[in-house]
Order: structure tokens, then sequence, then C-alpha cells
């Protein structure tokens, strides 16, 4: 690992362990607290990609991955926020018009609007859309991230994003499977106050940017794997069951140390690779996430009951990895374009 | 070889179905799982409605199969309230089948089981909770762990030890009726649970707990037989469960296709994934209905029975988790996502994965050695 990046990796994983770790619980249970936020961005981690002429690290894409995967090893929910802010939010807004105040806003932790994560369907329609017209906004919105703000941020037609503050006529959650941090949930606006940040330019709206997280999404899934198989690991070396050692055993000890090993094929896939191609990305994304469902599945298993259990912190990245494949993604639309791209055609489609 | 239930079985099962359809609604499944409550309302709707019917095993079955259907949460905190009452059927005297048993059967209490420890989990032989007899009564101390109903049950089958230092690890166990009543027991309920949130579970402390010795279950010495005798019933009503929140997935999974509209139902990755579901149920429901008719014609079949159990279990996750990766959004917005949580624990209660394919091989070692295929 590069010296910088080390120390970056080495400042996350502190900040995790100082102020994650002793509130993971609640953050589960409660999402994300001003606090928190406030905290995290004290730390420069919700402006990694920002350029510095406007108050950011403007740190390399390996540099950023690798955080992304040790604040995930800690709190997937943690990394899924950095990855929204830096990936999606900030982009969408440095490239419009009057949008500078509110990126000091959000880069400082004052405000982290909520995003519609509702692009990725199997059938490749938006479930979602807003039509904006003179500050007011109607439709509706689904999968939102909450992050403790009822601000929502989400492209409005023609280019445009709008920044929702009015009030939802109806508002629905969805926060039971995973991510929970996010506090998900679907609203229907009708005329809700909004302000609109225009552009004159061909830029990429919220939906493009969210087809582009392949990358982030596979580090967020690598640190899963590896909160998992960490836990897992060190439960085996410590629990004993039938008078042995869970090590002892070969149907605990052969499926994690497997395990194991593709985990760090990934990882140096991902981490030591240069440029990648779009097909080398959704690579990265598409085995990651079945890495992570597989290593937390079986770190539950190693677990037993006490698995089961939020305490051992384990049940969440069950959840958090089934999450992250379907609220930021859908296998069959990211198989399609794998397919296209492999083929060089149309394919993939009966 | 008839695959048919009867014309009995299917009219009941209609009846627990249409029980389920009713009274588990969303907001009352919803409200158990975020709060984390049992719901003692609907346990006495069911017993009013005789829905778990003892009269005959199969219909105990089908009972189990059809609420995880509807509702894995619900339909277990359902069928639990009986946990652990083949013990006392089979082992138990009449003057504790009056006491213990009838005041379950018919709804007026409710027990549990009360045999995993912190540092056991599978390993029975392993327990230490231990039952010293003293003037005619016998002192347990000890601590129990992950128990179903542990802060809602009048009583409990308690397994510990009355030989401190047995020949065979498995050997010098008994079993007893503890009431919840007895001084020296307490409970604390445990929370955060990833899925089954409806149902109760809680960790049993026993200080001191004195009880008669007329709750001593069959004879002193034999509960690690009584226990696993135990397992092998309820292992198959696991079985069941699987089935039941596998096929609930299925149902959920074909009607949102079809939501969708014919370009996603069309799709033979969706079209495969039905399949695959499909089989596997079918594959499991054929071995859970084989290993509980050995068991109900009263020769059970461990191996069998271990092979139900932990491949129906793993139907459940398969199905929870392959609904969920190919409906994406659409998936998590219902109760899919609840199934999902749900699921994982069967591959782990009573008796791990691990610990039934070691059942597996041993039984049909032992058959092989004993001259049979």
């Amino acid at each position: 690992m590069a010296g910088e990046d080390e120390l970056l990796v080495t400042a996350v994983k502190d900040f995790c362990e100082k102020e994650i770790e002793n509130f993971s619980i609640g953050l589960e249970r409660g999402g994300f607290t001003p606090q928190l936020v406030a905290k995290i961005a004290e730390q420069g981690f919700l402006a990694l990609r920002l350029s510095q002429d406007k108050g950011g690290a403007g740190i390399s894409t390996e540099a950023y991955l690798k955080m992304l995967k040790e604040f995930a090893v800690h709190s997937p929910s943690v990394s899924a926020l950095v990855m929204t802010v830096n990936s999606v939010i900030l982009p969408v807004l440095e490239n419009r018009e009057g949008t500078s105040d509110l990126i000091q806003e959000i880069i400082s932790g004052k405000i982290i609007p909520g995003i519609p994560v509702d692009y990725g369907s199997a059938n490749g329609k938006p479930g979602s859309g807003l039509e904006a017209n003179e500050n007011k906004v109607t439709g509706k919105l689904n999968f939102i991230t909450g992050f403790g703000w009822d601000a929502v941020l989400a492209d409005a037609g023609k280019g445009n994003i709008a920044l929702v503050s009015g009030e939802p006529k109806t508002r629905s959650d969805h926060n039971r499977l995973g991510l929970r941090g996010l506090s998900f949930y679907s609203a229907e606006f009708e005329n809700a106050e909004c302000t609109e940040f225009k552009t004159e330019n061909q830029v990429k709206g919220i939906s493009d940017l969210f087809e582009d997280l392949s990358l982030e999404t596979a580090a967020i899934a690598l640190g899963i794997a590896e909160g998992s198989l960490t836990k897992a690991l060190e439960y085996a070396r410590v629990r004993s069951t039938f008078e042995h050692l869970l090590k002892d055993y070969q149907p605990v000890a052969f499926p994690l140390t497997r395990l194991l090993g593709e985990k760090e094929i990934l990882q140096e896939y991902l981490f030591n690779h240069g440029e990648f191609s779009e097909s080398e990305k959704l690579y990265a994304r598409i085995v990651a996430v079945e890495l992570a469902k597989n290593a937390a599945r079986q770190s539950i298993q190693t677990h037993g009951g006490y698995g089961y259990l939020e305490d051992f912190g384990v049940e969440k990245f069950y959840r958090d990895s089934m999450a992250l494949s379907v609220m930021f993604g859908n296998r069959i639309s990211e198989q399609k374009r794998l397919s296209n791209l492999v083929f060089e055609s149309d394919s993939g489609f009966i | 070889m008839d695959f048919e239930l009867g014309e009995e079985l299917e009219k009941y099962k209609k009846k627990v179905r249409e029980f389920a359809l009713e009274h588990f609604t969303e907001e009352l499944a919803t409200a158990s799982d975020m709060n984390e409550k049992y719901p003692e309302e609907l346990r006495k709707l069911s017993v009013e409605h005789k829905i778990m019917d003892s009269s005959q095993p199969w219909k105990i079955l089908v009972a189990v199969e059809e609420l995880c259907r509807v509702d894995p949460g619900l339909g277990i905190s359902l069928t639990v309230p009986y946990f652990g009452s083949e013990v006392l059927m089979l082992f138990g005297s009449d003057l504790l089948k009056e006491k213990y048993l009838e005041p379950v059967t018919s709804g007026e209490k409710i027990m549990g089981l009360a045999v995993t420890e912190p540092g056991g989990g599978s390993d029975v032989a392993g327990i230490k909770t231990l039952a010293a007899k003293k003037d005619g009564k016998y002192i347990l101390n000890g601590t129990k762990m992950f128990i179903t109903n542990g802060s809602i049950a009048d009583h409990f089958i308690v397994l510990a030890r009355t030989d401190p230092k047995p020949d065979k690890r498995h050997h010098g166990m008994s079993v007893f009726v503890v009431e919840s009543k007895y001084p020296g027991f307490s409970s604390n309920k445990l929370k955060g649970k990833m899925g089954v949130r409806a149902t109760d579970t809680a960790e049993l402390i026993l200080e001191n707990v004195e009880v008669p010795e007329e709750n001593l279950v069959g004879e002193e010495g034999k509960g690690f037989y009584y226990i696993m005798t135990f397992f092998n019933i309820s292992r198959i009503f696991v079985a069941a469960q699987g089935l039941g929140i596998a096929q609930g997935v299925l149902d959920r999974l074909m009607e949102l296709t079809e939501k969708q509209g014919s370009e996603f139902a069309q799709m033979e990755d969706i079209q495969f994934a039905i399949a695959e579901i499909a089989t596997r149920i079918e594959a499991a429901r054929l071995l859970t209905y084989k290993a509980a008719s050995y068991l109900f014609e009263f020769r059970p079949n461990p191996a069998i029975t271990s092979m139900a159990k932990a491949y129906a279990s793993e139907v459940a996750v398969f199905a929870s988790e392959k609904a969920l990766d190919v409906l994406g959004l659409p998936g998590v917005s219902g109760d899919i996502e609840r199934f999902f949580r749900d699921s994982k624990i069967l591959e782990i209660w009573e008796g791990t994965s691990e610990v039934e394919k070691l059942v597996i091989t041993r039984t049909l070692r032992k058959q092989l050695s004993e001259g049979g295929n």
C-alpha cells in the first residue's frame, strides 16, 4: 500500500474504532445522528473526491476505494453514506449553477440531502420520477436515503436537479433489510417546496451516476466480506464445542479460509489494477457482492445463535450485503450491461 | 405410494391458511417484527379457532407449514407455545401430564424447552447446569441460552446434570419441569435478533431453584436420550417451517413477477429462479413428508429426519436470497425481506446444519455396519 493511502486508511480505521464501534447498534436502530455526521465531516470524509480548490481532498480513486472498504469493515452504513456524498451528491451538484453554498453545507455535515436509489430495476425502467415547476415539485420518489434530514435531491427532468425541502404528502419506511443507518423511505410529493439547480451542459444526473458506482460498491462489498470473515476467524479461534475449538473442524475452517482466499484475490484486483474498463468494473462489482453475501452468511453460521443477535455485529453484514446488492444496483441489469460489453452486441435479454 | 394429503388434511390445511390470511395482517406482522413483541392476542385467537389441532401429528405439520407460509414470525409464535410437550407426552408421569401438559394443550398456559447453554450451542452433552438432590428435592443451578418462550412461558422442560462426573459426557443428565414462578428462576429477554422477532427468546438463570422430586421427567440419568428423541421429532417441524418460508417466498415472487409486467416475467433469469425455488421446495417437501411418515408410524429415521431439517432450512435461505436477488427493490418494499431475515435461523436452531450432516453420515455408517442399505 502506498504510504499516503496507508495513512488515509489508518485515519478511517482510527475514526471507526473511536466513533463508530461503540455506536454501531445505535446507528443500526436509529440511523445517523447530526452529531455523528458532523464528526464524519470534521475528518474531511465527505469531501474526499472534491477538488482541493473547492475545499476537498481530491484523493485518488485507489485511495478512495481503500477508504470505503475500511469504513465498511466497521459499518457498511457509514461507508454507503461516504460513497453517496462523494460519488453521487457532490458530483451531481458540482456542475450545476448556484450550488456552491449547498456544497459547503454538505461537506461540513450541516445537511446531507437524501437521494432516491430506485434506478436499477431489472427491466431498466426507473420506478420513480419528479416534475418540477417554479420551485414546486410533484411526484413519487422510491427508496430515498434518509440520513436524518428531510431534504431530498433528485433528478427533475431536462438535466436539472431539484432539492426538495417541502413535506411529503405520504411517506413509508423501508428500513428493515439493511444499511439501516441510511433510513430508507419512499415519499409522495404534491406541490412541495423545492430549489432547482439548472445546467446548460450535458452533465450526468443522479441516475447516470448510479450506474457508475460499480467500483465503490465493490469496495464496500469487500469491506463487508473482510468484516464478516475477521469476526468469524476470531470466534473460531476461541469458541469451543464438542471439546474442540471451532477452528479445528473442517466444515468451519475450510469455508472460512477459502472465502478469505477469494477476498484476498478480489482485493488485489480492486486495489492494484490501474484503470478499469467498464466490463472490469462490473466484474469487480458482481464478484464482490456475491463474496460479501457468502462471507456474511458463513460468518453467521460460524457464530451459531450468537451470530443471529445484533450484539455480535455479524448479522448486519448479512442484511447489508443483500441491501447493497439490491438497493445500490440490480444484478439482472448489471449482468445485461456486462453481457452487452462482452458480446459487443445486445445480449442477455431473453 | 400416495402423494396426496387426503380430504381431511386438505380441509384442515385450508382452514389454517384462511385463518393466517385473515389474521396475520401486514400491520401485525410489521409491528411484531419492529417491536419484538410476542402476539399474545393472536395466540389466544388461534386457540379459540383450534388452529393447532394435536389430534393427529400430520395436522400439526401442515399447520406449521401453512402458518409460516403467510408469516414466519407470527406462524412460529403460534406453534411454539407447545414447545417441548413431546418430552412430557413420551416420558412424563400421569401427574406431570395432568399438571403441565393439559393446560398447554388447552391453550391456558405456555411451555418451553431449556437445553442450550451459553457455552454449549449444539453440544448438548456439554451442558453445565447442575441438579443436586437434597432433602427430597432437586436444587438447580445454571444458565440456559436462546430459550424460545423464555420470558413468557409458565414452565420449562429443563435438561440438567444430576451426575457431575459421569463416565461418558452424555451420561448423567436428567430432565425436569421447572416453573417460572419458582424462587431463584429469572429470565432476560434477548433483544436484537435478526429475524423471527415476533417469537420470544430469552436467557434463563437458575439460582438455587428448588424443584420437587415429582417434577423429574422419566428416569434420572436418561435426560440426554429423552432430548435426542425430542430433537428427532422437533427437527421435522423445523423442516416444515423451512417449507412454509420457502413456499411463502415463492408465492410472493410469482405474484410480484406478474405485477412487474410481461417483459419482466418473460426474462429467463426470472423464470429459472422460479423453477429452481419450486423444484427445491418440492424435493424438500418429499423429504420432510418421508421423515414425518417414519416418525408418525413410530419408526423414526434420524438420517432422513436430519436430511429433511438441513435441506428444508437450506431451501428457505436459498429461496429468500434468490427472490430478493432477482426482484431487487420490489422485493424489499414487500415482506420478502422479512422472510430473508427469518429464514437464516433455521440453519442454526434445533441443531445446526453441520450437526445434521454428522447425524446423517453417522446413521448411514451405522446402518451399513448393521447390514442395512
